[in-house]
């Protein structure tokens, strides 16, 4: 309770500083809901990989397991995280 | 998406945009030359993107911008163009900011492109060759295909920026050790730090468009009327010629009036008129003033078409009489049957705009022999045909007047200084089956001068005229462009010494040269079938990246087939491979296809594409006997790199020659095949 006594007045007194300076304004304001929308995936993949284990499923395991334990590993799931990270990552190196 | 963002920073960038697309395979090739060796450096990628943002707009928007707007090329010519004005010593140190700008730009996009190529490397080591290499080409479809879409919804970089930022996060994100760590913390912060930046600097008074061409920058004139940039340089002026303005006849605005009224005053009817660069109207509104009957008005930006509808204060394309085409000034009348009293050419020059995919500029084809003939054909007899052009230099208005009294039939051009703008803004007309009059009266009134004589008797030294084969119009001659021969030592220094650095203990895999003389191939056939089908379907953004695509698709169908086809002689698909080549070099020699009818245009589609799907047949033939995949395709990308530099050749020899050097460079991939062939898996 003491804590939101204190960010709230300290969030609106950051708001009105922003809003008073038209620079200022049209960088934070304008982009908030790029910024909002980042932060929140980020926040979200981090949050699911912890909750599901992803990171033992998908990615990491291609990252960081030897060959042979992946191979046993079941061959659908390990086809469809290999080809797709391939498929998304080449597509991000011709995107950028 | 960085060749985009930074050629809309600096012209450099625009004139040289291979640069960054070197740089791009030159970073993928040491990133995938580095997938066996930890440790994975994906973490880095998006503070160094931030940081590149960063540096970039600083230097654009600091005080000493300017000095970074030189560009250092002499042999063409530019509106940045200041080397005929300085002595020698000047010239040279004007360059210097621009060399560097370019080393540090070129280091930095290695270095960003390097980690992801590292871990998609990484991750393709664990895949079967054959499918993991049909999945790079389908993600490379799909990112171009990205690219692509957020251009025809005009996103500016503050969206690509997002949408990458994103991508990269997530994968770092779920690729590491939970919980989060310093790098993603990193990752994060730089992740907003480049959206933050990139929306930098914040002008309220311009409104920044990021057309699928180029970043147009609207701002009022003091007169309160529009005012467009392009990438921070002078573009278009929206003018009220209306009988309402009483100020049209004064001052400086009665010299625009001359210029923009006297093609119409020359024209023997105006009945149907065509303006093709039309731009935000002001053509179009002095053939309405004059009473032209029906106008086709063809502008290649579709935002600049919104933005003449929107603000010119005539409001011309909104007038019954006019048909406004959204196309490229060269694919219209080549697919166009009708037939015009006067033809308009407004002053459509892109001193810096480069077509998407080549090195020629986006006007190079229309300002080439059979471009204004094929105009010319499409003239009523007793037509007129008006070429305008704001001219660096008079050498290029003696190209424009010595291709314009070539044509058949033509009588003798005509060229008036008019002056819009700059000095040396010339108007040059030409009528079918007789003389151009010109109208004394008016250019008296309006400070125009008659400088036929001037044109007529020549220019005393050597100037080569553009033709659809050599389409470099701004250049004098043809020439092996020592300033470009510069900046390409300077990227092979780089390319050794980041390799250098990088791969301290890389050994060269003689079994994967091959690899490197198909990447080089390739990347020269893929210029000359994108600037051949750019000339058929249009230069426009779409027909370019319908081609881009159709070309990773040919490989993509190349590799399914051998896939699933057993297919596995090498030999056999390098035979069609040159066989193809050959005959789009005769064919090319020989003039090319002209016709527009659909049969010759799917044959032409045929012959550029053919060789593209041999060499994916055999790319995917040679890529079953090899377990490494990364590296195959690391010795592929700085092949394409190789291939890139000497995409320059054209430049001299013209765009027939680059199917000769792509023909010996597949030569060099089968003998190396044969010689050092991969061990059978």
């Amino acid at each position: 309770m003491a804590s939101l006594c204190l960010i709230v007045p300290l969030l609106i007194f950051a708001a009105r500083i922003i809003k008073s300076s038209p620079v200022l304004d049209a960088l934070f304001f304008q982009r908030l809901p790029i910024l909002a929308i980042l932060f929140f995936s980020a926040v979200g993949v981090a949050g699911y990989g912890r909750l599901k284990g992803l990171r033992e499923r998908w990615l990491h395991d291609l990252v960081e397991t030897s060959s042979e334990q992946l191979a046993a590993r079941d061959e659908k799931e390990r086809s469809t995280a290999l080809y797709s990270t391939i498929t998304v990552l080449s597509g991000l190196t011709l995107f950028l | 998406m960085l060749i985009r963002w930074q050629g809309s920073l600096f012209p450099v960038f625009a004139l040289y945009k291979n640069f960054t697309l070197l740089a791009c395979f030159c970073g993928l090739g040491i990133g995938y030359a580095l997938a066996h060796r930890r440790p994975l450096l994906l973490p880095m990628t998006l503070p160094l993107l931030a940081l590149t943002i960063f540096l970039l707009i600083s230097l654009r928007y600091a005080s000493l911008g300017d000095v970074f707007f030189f560009v250092p090329v002499k042999e063409e010519t530019s509106v940045f163009d200041l080397h005929n004005m300085l002595p020698e010593w000047a010239s040279a140190a004007l360059n210097i900011p621009a060399y560097l700008l370019l080393i540090v730009t070129f280091i930095l996009n290695v270095l960003i492109m390097a980690p992801v190529a590292q871990f998609c490397g990484h991750v393709m080591l664990r895949a079967n060759t054959l499918a993991g290499y049909g999945c790079n080409l389908l993600g490379s479809i799909a990112g171009v295909g990205l690219l692509f879409l957020l251009s025809w919804l005009w996103t500016g970089p503050v969206i690509w920026f997002a949408v990458a930022a994103a991508l990269l996060l997530a994968y770092q994100l779920v690729s590491y050790e939970l919980p989060l760590e310093r790098n993603h913390y990193i990752g994060l912060g730089a992740a907003m730090a480049c959206i933050i930046i990139t929306a930098y600097p914040v002008e309220p008074m311009v409104q920044n468009i990021y057309s699928p061409y180029q970043l147009i920058q609207k701002s009022t004139k003091p007169d309160g009327l529009m005012n467009i940039l392009s990438a921070g340089a002078y573009f278009q002026k929206v003018h009220d010629f209306s009988l309402q303005n009483l100020s049209r006849e004064s001052g400086q605005q009665r010299k625009i009036l001359g210029y923009y009224e006297l093609p119409f005053h020359t024209a023997p009817s105006l009945d149907s008129v065509v303006v093709v660069g039309a731009g935000t109207g002001n053509d179009v509104a002095a053939a309405l003033r004059l009473g032209a009957k029906a106008v086709d008005a063809v502008e290649i930006d579709p935002a600049i078409i919104a933005l003449g509808k929107a603000n010119h204060p005539e409001h011309p394309y909104d007038d019954a009489r006019v048909n406004v085409v959204n196309d490229d000034a060269r694919t219209f009348f080549r697919n166009s049957d009708r037939t015009y009293d006067t033809i308009i050419y407004g002053v459509l020059d892109s001193h810096i705009l480069l077509s998407h995919g080549s090195n020629v500029r986006l006007d190079s084809f229309v300002y080439t022999k059979e471009g204004l003939a094929e105009a010319y054909s499409h003239l009523r007899p007793g037509g007129q045909m008006s070429v305008s052009f704001a001219l660096p230099n008079l050498r290029m208005g003696f190209k424009i007047y010595s291709i314009l009294s070539e044509l058949r039939g033509g009588g003798a051009p005509v060229a008036v200084l008019t002056g819009y703008d700059t000095d040396k803004t010339y108007t040059f007309m030409v009528r079918k089956d007789g003389a151009v009059v010109l109208p004394i009266a008016f250019m008296a009134a309006h400070d125009l001068v008659d400088r036929t004589s001037d044109f007529a008797k020549g220019w005393p030294e050597k100037l080569d005229v553009p033709t659809d084969d050599w389409p470099f119009f701004y250049m004098d001659a043809r020439m092996y462009p020592t300033s470009y021969v510069i900046s390409l030592l300077l990227v092979l220094a780089l390319a050794a010494l980041l390799v250098r650095k990088l791969l301290p203990d890389q050994r060269w895999n003689r079994s994967l040269m091959p690899f490197f003389f198909l990447g080089a191939g390739f990347m020269l056939v893929e210029t000359k079938a994108i600037t051949e089908l750019g000339l058929l379907f249009g230069n426009t953004w779409h027909a370019i990246g319908i081609a881009i695509i159709g070309i990773l698709v040919m490989a993509f169908l190349g590799n399914l087939l051998v896939a699933y086809s057993g297919f596995r002689s090498a030999t056999v698909s390098y035979v069609l491979l040159l066989a193809t080549i050959a005959v789009g070099y005769a064919v090319a020699v020989a003039g090319g296809v002209t016709q527009a009818d659909l049969s010759a245009k799917l044959s032409l589609v045929a012959l550029l594409t053919g060789p593209l799907l041999f060499s994916g047949i055999v790319f995917s033939t040679l890529l079953k006997d090899v377990e490494d995949l990364p590296s195959a395709l690391a010795y592929n990308l700085l092949g394409a790199m190789l291939g890139g530099l000497l995409e320059y050749n054209s430049m001299e020899f013209g765009f027939a020659f680059l199917y000769l050097i792509a023909f010996a460079l597949y030569g060099l991939a089968l003998a190396t095949t044969w010689l050092w062939p991969a061990r059978a898996r």
